[in-house]
């Protein structure tokens, strides 16, 4: 089993919330080995989860290039010491370590840094067992930044007009950019779930699940609480049903 | 005369050292007793020992055409071995020198450093940054109870080494205290010194000895200068 999943959507829709309750649930499974990766530049997961960032991807990509300037790294072994230095920027609570990219990548051309830094993440990736990736809007800036390979777009709206419009948008943009992957629509804040039916007959989208509106959650936002310690709240469980539908 | 001539006669004269203070425990290569090979990452929760990291840590790499500087499919250990490791994380150096008939200096490093990253052990990860000498590796909990320790780590190595033909003979030597680790650092300057010489040499395509920072260790080390002379005659530049 080697699965990343992006959590995707619309600006607000609560993407990095359902990326951080994915977590939450990655930590039950003590035998399941997870890795979060926060590709939002505001690093929200980070703080929905309360996982310290001890260092950026682009930080590290910073270093690397100041290194190849200054002469103090051998090309040949760059690829290796990106894996080290990968490893070392890791967060790691319990079976779940965490990766953040930090904000986006300045002008200049560093194909080979961007090349390795790709490929390291890939392997890195491989090593577990599921891959959160909290993604920006822009599922081409993802699939540019981060990963060759995705396995999973979940594609999260509220039940607006425009965020289920944008869903669809990302849902194209995914399969001109990546490759073999399955896509599922997560309604967030759902407050009747005649709302859903009503939502699942109109839209081309497979729905994967919904999510309840859930005091608890406004709570967590709104007091910078971990969502690592959400309690078994309508939210939750909801997110459990979804985990457990996420294709094999 | 060598690339590392004289850093091998220093590491003979730390082993010999390490010999006599009864710090020194060796063993013959043994197929054997090569840890299985497979990738893995061990995360914090499953590590049983962290080995080099922020501990300390020490990585080189050797080579010479003279077999009689390194002692032959050997693995040494100085310090504790890893049975007998009482703190979860500790000190490491890992220091692997090889012995063959190789024509390139520059390829040879990358074909050992090429057999170096393909080694990975099952329940072991190991981390490299070869341009730092540095190199980080958890050991799983999993690995230890299985009866992972430095000899079947070595032994591992070695095996991947004998797989290549040029290859006659090689030796580890891992170094797990402190103080050993920290009286090998002048050398293992010297060595990335050499290093980066002879990589700036076969990277670059200009020899201004007049603006390069490593003038001083090619002055000192003959081989440094045979391979400057030998690739000026390759690029017409004599």
């Amino acid at each position: 089993m080697n699965k990343a999943i992006a959590v995707c959507g619309k600006g607000g829709v609560g993407k990095t919330t359902i990326a951080a309750l994915m977590c939450k649930l990655l930590l039950e499974h003590n035998n399941i080995k997870g890795l979060a990766i926060d590709a939002d530049p505001g690093a929200g997961l980070s703080q929905a989860t309360s996982l310290p960032i001890k260092k950026t991807v682009n930080d590290l990509r910073e270093e690397i290039i100041a290194c190849s300037q200054e002469r103090t790294a051998d090309p040949s072994n760059l690829a290796a010491s990106i894996d080290y230095q990968l490893m070392e920027s890791l967060t790691e609570h319990q079976n779940l370590a965490f990766l953040a990219v930090g904000r986006p990548e300045e002008d200049g051309c560093y194909c080979q840094v961007n090349t390795f830094l790709r490929e390291a993440i890939q392997m890195l990736v491989s090593h577990f067992d599921y891959t959160i990736i909290d993604a920006e809007a822009g599922i081409e800036q993802l699939n540019r930044r981060v990963m060759e390979r995705i396995d999973f777009l979940m594609l999260v709206s509220d039940l607006s007009a425009k965020g289920l419009h944008v869903a669809k948008t990302i849902r194209d943009v995914g399969a001109k950019n990546i490759k073999d992957h399955a896509v599922g629509l997560v309604l967030n804040r759902v407050k009747e779930e005649k709302e859903v039916s009503r939502i699942e007959q109109s839209i081309d989208l497979p729905l994967l699940g919904w999510i309840p509106e859930d005091q608890n959650v406004n709570d967590f936002d709104c007091n910078a609480k971990s969502f690592l310690h959400f309690p078994e709240a309508p939210a939750l469980q909801a997110s459990r049903s979804i985990f457990a539908r996420l294709p094999e | 005369m060598g690339l590392f001539t004289e850093p091998l006669q220093k590491l003979n004269f730390y082993r010999e050292n390490a010999r006599k203070r009864g710090l020194l425990l060796e063993y013959m290569y043994d197929p054997a007793a090569a840890w299985p090979q497979s990738r893995s990452l061990v995360l914090q929760e499953d590590t049983a020992v962290e080995l080099g990291g922020e501990k300390g840590s020490l990585f080189m790499v050797l080579w010479t055409k003279e077999l009689d500087m390194l002692c032959r499919d050997s693995i040494s250990i100085v310090g504790p071995k890893l049975m007998d490791i009482v703190p979860a994380k500790m000190p490491f150096a890992q220091i692997i020198l090889v012995g063959g008939e190789f024509e390139d200096e520059y390829n040879t490093y990358r074909d050992i450093m090429d057999v170096i990253f393909d080694t990975r052990l099952e329940g072991v990860s190991t981390r490299l940054w070869p341009d730092r000498q540095r190199i980080w590796c958890r050991l799983s909990n999993e690995a230890v109870e299985e009866g992972f320790d430095l000899f079947r780590y070595g032994s591992a190595l070695l095996q991947n080494f004998k797989s290549h033909s040029w290859i006659q003979s090689a030796e580890v030597i891992f170094v797990t205290t402190a103080e050993d680790l920290e009286a090998l650092l002048p050398e293992a300057a010297k060595v990335q010194n050499i290093l980066e010489a002879m990589q700036k040499m076969y990277e670059e395509m200009i020899f201004d000895c007049e603006t390069c920072d490593y003038r001083e260790v090619c002055e000192e080390v003959e081989s440094l200068q045979e391979i400057r002379q030998k690739l000026l005659k390759e690029r017409g530049q004599a």
